[in-house]
């Protein structure tokens, strides 16, 4: 008896494991900015079209919780994870590893909105003493970056008592401060415009102020990960080096990202919608999932469809870009030195696409 | 002894100055529990009545009828010629509990000045009152003593100078001194005497033993239970002051038998009933 | 001198050499890698195991010391070294591993950062202590207070109401916080009103055991005395109450300085420990993050201990002083 349920043990165990061979898929958890929406459409695409799976991938993508994506993936919850520039740097600058290794978005889609009716004509001229609400969670750098660049203090800073401009955190809705508490008030151009539009808020009646325009141009959605990841040699047991996992993730992004670019409406229908629940919706009089997201897709696909992308050379990070980055982040004393070189890694990119990141021009 | 139900008695108690008068006095629970059937009784000035009886008699009930702590089902009960609660609300009389019920917030004096304070005493009349009354139970040392410090002698013989401190004419006490040891209870009954003498009040005192009773009282009211009503009224015709050694005499004894007696003839009644 | 008392003084001198030795270890070592950015090898950090060893067992056998004593301050001796010893230790070791700043940062770097920032943290401690957490705090039991004596009075609002008390008391309240940011704002007074609810619950349950639990013996004593409703409260239902409300005040400080700062995670106006707290944790300056948490954790203390020392003067009769 004894013998017979060894050998059966034995059997089903060979089974399974052929079963899982054959499959052979590494397990990767990508911890995404925010809740699901279009925002991220590329990632949607690349994982229910098959792109991961056809690199041997098994993606999970991890909606935004209470931490950064940088706590996230610090922390060994996720593997890699999407975040913004400015938020990268200065978690580098406070001794976390993280690295940088593909720039989804080449433009900043960053802005501050404000109602005609205050008056505000000149970000810098006009910005002193007003409420301007920022998110919290290291979403507030473009904001601070401003504030610094137009010479103002503000009360985002702890080592000023009296600051010109009273930062306000709230819980990303914009309707919880604007217009009542602040004067200005953060929104991506993708996202929160649309939801001040539906709040009766609409471009007859508000300025959108583009950072991008203001000379703050910190690039937002990247792929990261920290030397951690990277530098493994055998990625959970998978026989890949943490590189070549890297390399393929964001071939398969890349993929998925030109696809959704390229089919913004199947994109919205059939990869962004499904998935997404009650962050899709946007507010007031547009509170209604597909008009935001289609119009969400269209946005995002601006920020995607720039720079590098234009030239067929989809996440990479042009080093211009990156050092106009650093240096405007020196220059108002959110960094106090050039970040190490090894914040940025473009190999696994070269190894997704076949270039070289000098090749450049 | 069927004395106390008889119209003769009766009249003569009415006769004499009655400050308690209790007229056919029944108590029914809401729960059908008959505590008291067709009480008579009447107190003279300066009496000191004991209530015996063992439990469920109704002798605490009488006690909290006289004191508008509770209402009669039927009867009449006056006070100083009064209702029970206009006597109770003219603060005529003094109450200690079979519990010391002290504040526990409060010490000793500020205790005692605990009616007077409910009761407006003017401020400076406070103090000195209290002060008194703690002499007169012999704490004036333990005054800023808070209550927990003291024994429960001390407790209660604090509870009784708080019942006197207001004056009232008829002082009510429900076995002030049943959870206490037989040598402090002794002690305590002959300084209650003292009391009794000093102050000439009228005390109507709830006891279930025999003795104590015996030794206290100037009549003594035998209760039986179920339901609840008085057997009989006994005379104590011990000299007064009574010593310690009034329990040895064979008077001492011979009441004792009669209440005793008096006591299971109540029981017999209800075995047959 | 007996024997034994040398054995006793022996050992406090042993001990107190221990521990000289064990802080002089740790010192020399943070004091030699004060300026190094490279983690440290594997004999200094096992001289800073050793260190730490004789530090704790110095601490060990001196601690016999202090026990026997009535002076507060010698007594705190053993713990005020024990802190001591556990930041000296965090110091050294957070240095011998190189610890990012951005995930711990060192004790020294904390109190550095504590004196730099001190004026905004005071400034926020203002908004969140004084504005949010002492308003909604005062608020918050005044309300019980009342509903407690209200409650007691009347019984059908007990019936009626106080179930809900019992049940919300129990729940944590600050789970509504979001809530309640949205629907007031994210001004202070938001903060203010979830202090005021959470605190309200306790303050209601406690003043009304406190008013109710009272000897059926003492009702019939203040009955004696033809004691008015208003009487029976003033001398007897009060005075019985007040040990539960001061547990409640004391629960309160605590729930308060919760209360507005988590209420401030959920927006704010720019000042606030909270605030100050979520900006910073999210952009891993962790060293303002640890200066906020000390700023909270003083004044908590400081609050609860006034409020102890209070309980102490009005209500020393209580059982729990004797």
């Amino acid at each position: 008896m004894k013998k017979w349920s060894v050998v059966w043990v034995l059997a089903v165990f060979m089974l399974v494991s052929l079963a899982s061979a054959q499959q052979n898929l590494v397990k990767v958890n990508l911890q995404l900015k925010w809740f699901p929406q279009a925002q991220f459409a590329g990632f949607f695409v690349a994982k229910e079209r098959g792109f991961f799976r056809a690199q041997g991938l098994d993606v999970t993508l991890l909606p935004a919780g209470d931490q950064s994506p940088i706590q996230v993936v610090q922390s060994g919850a996720a593997d890699f994870g999407t975040t913004w520039i400015a938020d990268l740097l200065t978690a580098r600058e406070r001794g976390i590893p993280v690295v940088h290794l593909a720039q989804i978005f080449q433009r900043s889609g960053f802005t501050l909105v404000a109602l005609k009716s205050t008056g505000i004509r000149d970000l810098c001229k006009d910005l002193k003493g007003k409420s301007v609400g920022v998110w919290p969670s290291g979403n507030e750098y473009p904001a601070v970056a401003l504030f610094r660049k137009c010479g103002l203090t503000s009360s985002l800073d702890p080592r000023v008592t009296n600051p010109d401009v009273t930062a306000v955190s709230y819980p990303f809705d914009p309707a919880l401060v604007f217009p009542d508490k602040v004067q200005l008030v953060s929104a991506m151009t993708y996202n929160e415009v649309n939801q001040i539009a539906g709040l009766g808020y609409d471009e007859t009646k508000v300025d959108v102020f583009k950072l991008a325009d203001e000379g703050i141009n910190l690039l937002e959605d990247l792929i990261f990960t920290t030397e951690r990841v990277l530098n493994e040699r055998n990625f959970k047991g998978s026989g890949l080096t943490g590189r070549q996992v890297a390399a393929r993730l964001i071939r398969a992004s890349i993929q998925g990202w030109n696809w959704a670019v390229a089919n913004q409406a199947e994109t919205v229908e059939k990869y962004v919608l499904p998935f997404c629940g009650n962050t899709c919706k946007g507010s007031g009089t547009r509170a209604d999932a597909k008009g935001h997201q289609t119009w969400q897709m269209a946005e995002v696909a601006k920020l995607y469809n720039a720079g590098a992308t234009t030239k067929g050379w989809a996440g990479f990070l042009v080093p211009a870009d990156y050092q106009a980055s650093v240096r405007l982040l020196r220059e108002q004393g959110i960094l106090t030195k050039d970040p190490p070189a090894a914040t940025v890694d473009y190999g696994p990119w070269e190894a997704a696409t076949g270039k070289r990141a000098r090749d450049w021009k | 002894m069927q004395a106390n139900t008889s119209p003769e008695l009766s009249a003569k108690g009415s006769n004499a100055a009655a400050i308690v008068s209790v007229q056919g006095v029944s108590m029914v629970f809401p729960n059908g529990t008959v505590a008291l059937k067709d009480a008579n009784l009447e107190i003279a000035q300066g009496e000191f009545i004991s209530l015996i009886g063992p439990s469920g008699c109704g002798k605490t009930t009488l006690l909290r009828l006289l004191a508008d702590l509770i209402q009669p089902s039927s009867g009449t009960i006056r006070i100083g010629g009064k209702s029970p609660e206009e006597a109770r609300k003219a603060r005529a009389y003094g109450y200690v509990f079979q519990a010391p019920t002290l504040m526990e917030w409060r010490n000793v004096l500020s205790n005692v000045m605990l009616p007077l304070e409910v009761m407006n005493f003017p401020v400076q009349e406070r103090r000195a009152r209290a002060e008194r009354m703690l002499a007169l139970v012999g704490l004036e040392k333990f005054a800023r003593h808070y209550p927990w410090q003291l024994s429960g002698g001390m407790q209660q013989r604090v509870s009784i100078a708080r019942a006197l401190a207001f004056d009232p004419q008829l002082l009510f006490m429900d076995e002030p001194f049943g959870a206490l040891d037989e040598i402090t209870r002794e002690n305590l009954n002959l300084e209650l005497l003292r009391l009794w003498r000093e102050t000439g009040k009228t005390i109507i005192f709830v006891t279930h033993s025999i003795p104590e009773a015996v030794f206290l009282s100037t009549r003594i009211v035998v209760m039986t239970p179920r339901p609840g009503k008085i057997e009989t009224v006994i005379p104590v015709d011990l000299p007064q002051p009574r010593t310690f050694e009034t329990r040895e005499t064979t008077r001492f004894f011979e009441l004792a038998t009669a209440v005793r007696e008096a006591l299971r003839k109540g029981h017999g009644y209800e075995v047959t009933e | 001198m007996t024997p034994a008392h040398r054995a006793v003084f022996g050992g406090y001198w042993l001990g107190w050499l221990l521990l000289g030795l064990g802080f002089g270890l740790l010192l020399w070592f943070i004091v030699a890698w004060w300026d190094q950015s490279e983690p440290a090898s594997s004999t200094q950090k096992l001289l800073i195991g050793l260190g730490f060893l004789g530090v704790v067992w110095g601490l060990a056998r001196v601690a016999q010391q202090f026990v026997d004593t009535s002076n507060p301050v010698v007594g705190f001796t053993p713990a005020a070294l024990t802190l001591l010893a556990l930041v000296v230790t965090a110091e050294a070791l957070l240095r011998a591993y190189q610890v990012p700043p951005g995930l711990i940062p060192t004790p020294s770097r904390v109190l550095s950062t504590l004196l730099e920032v001190r004026d905004v943290l005071l400034q926020d401690a203002f908004q969140t202590v004084v504005l949010e957490a002492l308003v909604g705090y005062l608020v918050g039991c005044s309300l019980g207070l009342l509903t407690a004596l209200l409650i007691s009075r009347y019984v059908f609002l007990e019936r009626g109401l106080l179930p809900y008390a019992a049940l919300f008391s129990s729940i944590p309240i600050v789970a509504l916080a979001p809530v309640l940011v949205k629907m007031i704002g994210i001004d202070w007074p938001s903060k203010a009103v979830i202090v005021a609810i959470t605190v309200f619950f306790p303050m209601v349950v406690n003043t009304f055991r406190g008013l109710t639990e009272v000897s059926p013996l003492s009702l019939d004593l203040m009955r004696s005395y033809a004691a008015g409703e208003v009487q029976q409260y003033r001398w007897l239902r009060l005075p019985n109450a007040l040990p539960f409300i001061f547990n409640a005040l004391k629960l309160g400080t605590t729930l308060a300085m919760i209360g507005a700062i988590v209420g401030e995670f959920f927006g704010a106006n720019g000042q606030g420990l909270g605030f100050r707290i979520q900006i910073e944790a999210g952009r891993f300056g962790f060293d303002i993050v640890w200066s906020a948490i000390i700023v909270a954790s003083v004044i908590g203390i400081a609050w609860y201990g006034l409020v102890a020392w209070l309980e102490r003067r009005l209500t020393g009769w209580h059982v729990s002083f004797r």
